[in-house]
């Protein structure tokens, strides 16, 4: 009896802490230059964030005296990078059954997998997680961010899509593996047909067979397409499965894709780039560079990237996008590409991407240019709460102990050479590489 | 107010009218493609087109050019010349993408072969084999493998037809998947788990057509309903007379629109007539005599190509001639038709897309080559050439020496003639030109003065002489590919003759010899006795210096004593190679008594080579000309005064008596005008093949030229004439003038 009460009372005073309005965490953050990719950069500015949503960012703001201080005077802060497609941190990127919207990724999802760790050190807040490309129609993607160690937790966004792969799979050809697309999605027709009526009529609409629903939903255009080409040959058949089904989304694009690049444009779909942004073919013996980026940009068509799993380099966010811009992207096209742009591609644009008001204090503080060799993540904040610290990241100190010279900075992923990489006070587009060959750029383009 | 806005809207009119008018203007290139249209495909089997060139707008066939019209103002124009324009060739079969995995099961009729296509790959082979549209199969050895489509290999837009054709395949094939059946996998939602949701594959033909039946029967929707009603063609594959049986009995059964494709044409000749009343169109995958058969018995029929073969190779092997139309309408407008693309291509008809293939020669003749491929009027493909390589198709050769070639083959590399003859092949990567009329060997001025100065007598004429390219330019025109300079000079030892081409690249000679005879003039004037005593003793004492000097070689070469060498002495060095024959000794005498003078240095001086140069008094001495071997140069028209004052043609006498005869201009500024000369020469009854000697082989010969020019023969320079008829007849012109194997002149109204 005695404990009983005490039980209630002492629920009832943790639910009046919960609910206690001073205990809203609100977190001022002075950060020498803001790249808010909402407009220009802000010298010494000031982002007010309070229940880790942005509440104000601008010079000179008045901060409340309740809020944490957090002086990064010294330091570049920018919307934490968004990777818009990877399975690194499923527990196998590919299923064997070739059609399964029925399965939801946040079932592969592992919290505790090494490569989430290693998205918190490169700053990215946001992923767009994707099966593999060996599949026909793929389990539901979701968008998590790399935080805590329950998925659902992590959950950004649950069900971001369905993934239609024209890679053939292992012992089936293009028509086959084609055929089977189409007839899982005429399978659904009907129901959609049905339910178009019934909604005419406003009539009530039956519950769906979960087992359908998202082939439904697809149709119906509630839930985007995200269609792997990798070959420039496959992007007809997407942009022609995308017409006849009324499929919306994007293109997940192989880097031989360049060559279907005007259909794209007058397609006016988004696409997802990389990781490979250069496509290298050998025409009368010598091998041709193109590069991607730089050809899809000249064609306006609206790109995200995307990072490689292992690739040195190629695995982090400011390496592709300062890939990119030596390709001839302007830079705030090329940041957006992995911010943004790839939040919209997922469908979290209105979210995260941006240093706006009402948007999720998803944030990356860096020591300088976000795209300078030098630069290090010195602290990723997601949802208004820092959820690393370079200065307390063990493996990083440990790598850095057993490295035999002791470095001034160095960091764990192996860094490119820093010539391969423009100077971010420089125009990398200036410096022109005669080697490359690139498609001259169509009449009409800027 | 009101007047003003009347004038802006008068304004704004006239900018709409300026800015509209550009706008209209570059909306459509227009290309016009010249060329040989007698065997334009149409698509009315019994049109002819009376044109010499398409008029091509936005990428189609939008008029023709008659012969009297001029080219459209700002058109581009790609004049073939003489070669073939066909429409773009169309292969009922080309392509069957992505077959290296096929599906284990027998029945895929929701396969699309052009999920499989890929339109940003290069089809360069196959478009150098003329082909521009192909069907696309789906993959072929499974019982009802999928549909099939229209594409073209090259070009923007290249999807003629999305679906065309479910492709059933009897036979033993069909009936064996090339895959391992795999049970299906369980866990399938969209399948009943009870019922296998992949049959197993029919094993039998009796399982087959039962299979058939019911899935053409029993469809609802899909392929299979649209080719029950109706809707879509079925391309049934088969070999055997009894599979092509069961095939009509299959049509017939169950009504499809059915296309045979006929693997085996001597098979298929067996059941002829049942394939002939059936009403079927079809396919044959093979070539040859028996298909030939089939194909005229029904006139239904188009030709494919499985991979590997070329399919014009494949008309050509049906056709009854290089111009068969018939056997062209095959790999066209008949192929157009039953793949249903003919309103878009298979023939020049207005409308159609200006898919065109350029070629040289009759289309199905042996060695007709492809010049050019376009793809909606862009050119797509271009043969190769291979550069100084030149092959020549001749209705008629004159080689010039009196041998006679017909309908044969010249081929030239690198300025020579590589090969000729009646076998032949004109290699596919040479530059072509058909010589319909008359080729002989370029003409050679055996007497020019052309540019020389009268010079220094110790220089050889060449060197005397600064080429006149307007001059030159003339001469090639009326198909003089030589000239023998001769010095200008009238003392008694003239110099040396030199034999040039008649094309002077950068100015300068183009030389054959230097030194090709030397020029001594009996015709000084004074003592004549005496000045043929001066060459008699000069002769002599060359002949004793020459012959000191080879008794000195003859007793070095033995070795025994060491022999006192003779004086040498520069005078006689120039006339020791006369002296031996190495150099023609060219004896310029007019009157009977010089040509007396010099019969007696002949019959003195046996191992001189000589010749006579003018001649005009050698009427009475050509029978001793002729015995003593004496070739003469005549110079001008051969007409002379006999001894009793009569006209006398001197060329008739001399080539009558054996004399072996040259023409020349005589140095005349105006040069020479072999087809005048030759013309006269065969009027006043010389034979055509004396005559044309007299201006080619015998000069070549005269002065030691005769292993570069002079004849038409593998390894001697290609300098040929191309004339509208045989020399001397009337009528006959120069069409085209080839030296050094390169076409120099081209006749402006050669068509």
């Amino acid at each position: 009896m005695r404990t009983g009460t005490r039980r209630v009372l002492l629920g009832l005073a943790l639910l009046a802490v919960l609910a206690a309005p001073s205990l809203a965490t609100e977190l001022a953050i002075h950060a020498g230059r803001i790249l808010t990719m909402d407009g220009p950069e802000i010298e010494n500015g000031t982002i007010l964030i309070r229940d880790g949503k942005i509440v104000a960012v601008g010079k000179d703001l008045e901060v409340p005296p309740s809020a944490i201080v957090l002086d990064m005077k010294d330091r570049v802060v920018m919307p934490a990078w968004v990777e818009p497609h990877t399975w690194r941190m499923l527990d196998r990127s590919n299923e064997r059954m070739p059609i399964v919207p029925y399965l939801s990724l946040v079932d592969a999802i592992d919290p505790g997998h090494l490569a989430i760790e290693q998205f918190r050190r490169d700053g990215i807040g946001t992923i767009g997680a994707f099966q593999g490309n060996s599949t026909q129609i793929s389990a539901r993607a979701s968008v998590i961010k790399p935080v805590g160690i329950e998925v659902t937790r992590m959950l950004v966004r649950r069900d971001a899509g369905l993934k239609i792969s024209l890679a053939p799979m292992r012992g089936s050809n293009r028509m086959a593996h084609t055929a089977a697309i189409r007839m899982a999605l005429d399978a659904v027709r009907p129901t959609v047909e049905k339910r178009d009526e019934l909604r005419k009529a406003k009539k009530d609409l039956p519950d769906l067979d979960p087992r359908t629903a998202p082939l439904v939903a697809l149709l119906e255009g509630r839930e985007p397409a995200f269609i792997m080409c990798p070959a420039a040959m496959d992007v007809p058949r997407a942009l022609e499965l995308m017409k006849t089904y009324g499929l919306k989304g994007t293109l997940i694009l192989g880097s031989e894709c360049h060559k279907a690049v005007d259909l794209i444009a007058k397609a006016k779909v988004p696409v997802i780039l990389g990781p490979a942004l250069e496509h290298v073919e050998t025409v009368d013996g010598k091998p041709v560079v193109t590069e991607i980026a730089g050809v899809f940009h000249r064609a306006g068509v609206r790109f995200a990237l995307s990072t490689a799993s292992s690739t040195l380099g190629m695995s982090e966010p400011w390496f592709q996008v300062a890939t990119a811009v030596r390709q001839g992207v302007p830079r705030d096209v090329a940041l957006k590409a992995m911010t943004a742009t790839a939040a919209d591609i997922i469908g979290v644009g209105k979210r995260v991407g941006t240093i706006a008001a009402g948007k999720a204090a998803t944030l990356v503080v860096l020591t300088g240019d976000p795209l300078s060799v030098k630069t290090w993540v010195d602290r990723l904040i997601v949802d208004g709460e820092t959820i690393y610290e370079r200065s307390k990241d063990e493996r990083l100190a440990d790598l850095l102990r057993k490295t035999p010279k002791p470095a001034k900075k160095a960091k764990p992923a192996p860094k490119p050479k820093p010539e391969k990489k423009p100077k971010p006070d420089e125009k990398p587009a200036d410096k022109p590489k005669p080697e490359k060959v690139e498609p001259a750029p169509k009449p009409g383009d800027k | 107010m009101r007047v003003r806005k009347i004038a802006l809207v008068a304004l704004a009119a006239l900018v709409a009218a300026l800015a509209g008018e550009p706008a209209a203007r570059a909306e459509g290139k227009t290309l016009v493609v010249k060329g040989d249209l007698s065997l334009a495909i149409l698509a009315d089997r019994t049109a002819s087109l009376d044109a010499v060139g398409l008029i091509i707008r936005d990428g189609r066939i939008a008029g023709y050019l008659a012969a009297e019209e001029t080219v459209p103002e700002g058109a581009e124009v790609l004049d073939a010349g003489d070669a073939f324009i066909l429409p773009g060739l169309i292969d009922a079969i080309a392509l069957t993408p992505d077959a290296r995995t096929d599906a284990p099961k027998p029945l895929t009729p929701d396969h699309r072969a052009l999920d499989g296509f890929n339109p940003y790959a290069d089809y360069a082979p196959l478009l150098a084999t003329g082909v521009t549209t192909v069907w696309l199969s789906p993959t072929r050895n499974r019982l009802l493998s999928g549909v099939g489509a229209v594409v073209k290999v090259a070009g923007d837009d290249r999807v003629l037809s999305p679906r065309e054709s479910l492709r059933l395949t009897l036979g033993g094939e069909g009936l064996n998947p090339p895959a391992v059946w795999e049970p299906p996998i369980l866990l399938k939602p969209y399948e009943d788990p009870i019922v296998p949701a992949v049959p197993p594959p029919p094993a039998s033909r009796a399982a087959a057509m039962a299979m058939l039946r019911e899935v053409f029967h029993g469809a609802t929707d899909g392929p299979l309903k649209d080719a029950h009603d109706r809707r879509l063609r079925v391309r049934i594959h088969v070999r055997s007379t009894d599979e092509i049986r069961l095939a009509l009995r299959l049509a017939d059964e169950i009504g499809i629109d059915a296309v045979l494709e006929l693997a085996d044409a001597a098979e298929a000749k067996k059941v002829l007539k049942e394939i002939s009343t059936s009403g079927l169109p079809f396919v044959l995958e093979e070539g040859g005599h028996d298909a030939a058969t089939v194909l005229r018995e029904t006139g239904r029929g188009v030709l494919a190509a499985v991979t590997g073969t070329r399919i014009l190779a494949m008309a050509a092997s049906v056709a009854s001639g290089p111009r068969d139309r018939a056997a062209l309408r095959t790999i066209t407008i008949d192929a157009a038709r039953i793949l249903g693309v003919d309103a878009r291509v298979g023939s020049l008809d207005i409308g159609k897309d200006a898919d065109l293939v350029l070629m040289d020669g009759a289309p199905l003749s042996s060695d007709a080559s492809i010049r050019t491929v376009l793809v909606n009027g862009e050119v797509v493909h271009e043969r190769k050439t291979t550069p100084g390589l030149l092959a020549i198709r001749a209705t008629r050769v004159l080689r010039g020496d009196g041998a006679v070639d017909e309908d044969v083959v010249i081929v030239v590399k690198d300025g020579c003639i590589l090969e000729m003859g009646r076998n032949v092949r004109m290699p596919p990567d040479a530059e072509r030109r058909v010589f319909c009329g008359t080729v002989v060997p370029g003409f050679v001025d055996a007497w020019s003065h052309a540019g020389v100065a009268p010079g220094d007598l110790s220089m050889p004429a060449v060197d005397a002489a600064t080429p006149d390219e307007k001059t030159l330019e003339r001469l090639r025109k009326r198909g003089v590919t030589s000239l023998v300079l001769l010095p200008s000079g009238t003392g008694s030892s003239a110099g040396l003759a030199s034999v040039v081409k008649t094309t002077a690249p950068a100015g300068r000679h183009d030389i054959v010899s230097r030194s090709a005879g030397y020029l001594v003039n009996l015709t000084t004037g004074g003592d004549r006795a005496a000045h043929a005593l001066y060459i008699r003793d000069l002769l002599d004492r060359v002949v004793g210096y020459v012959e000191a000097w080879n008794a000195y070689e003859i007793e070095k070469a033995a070795g025994k004593t060491k022999p006192k060498a003779p004086r040498r002495d520069s005078r006689m060095e120039p006339w020791r190679a006369i002296a031996t024959g190495d150099l023609t000794l060219i004896l310029r005498a007019e009157r009977a008594e010089e040509i007396g003078d010099l019969l007696a240095i002949r019959s003195r001086f046996k191992d001189v080579r000589l010749a006579l140069l003018g001649g005009t008094g050698a009427l009475t001495r050509s029978g001793k000309l002729a015995g003593a071997g004496v070739p003469v140069v005549l110079g001008g028209l051969p007409f002379v005064d006999d001894p009793e004052g009569r006209p006398a043609n001197l060329a008739l006498t001399l080539v009558r008596n054996g004399v072996r005869v040259a023409m020349g201009s005589k140095g005349i500024p105006s040069g020479l005008e072999p087809l005048a000369l030759l013309a006269e020469a065969v009027r006043s009854g010389v034979s055509p093949q004396a005559a044309l000697a007299a201006l080619t082989a015998v000069p070549a010969d005269v002065f030691a030229v005769a292993d570069r020019i002079g004849r038409i023969a593998p390894g001697l320079d290609a300098d040929l004439v191309h004339l509208s008829a045989d020399p001397g007849e009337p009528g006959c012109r120069v069409l085209h003038v080839v030296v050094g194997g390169r076409v120099v002149h081209e006749s402006e109204d050669d068509r």
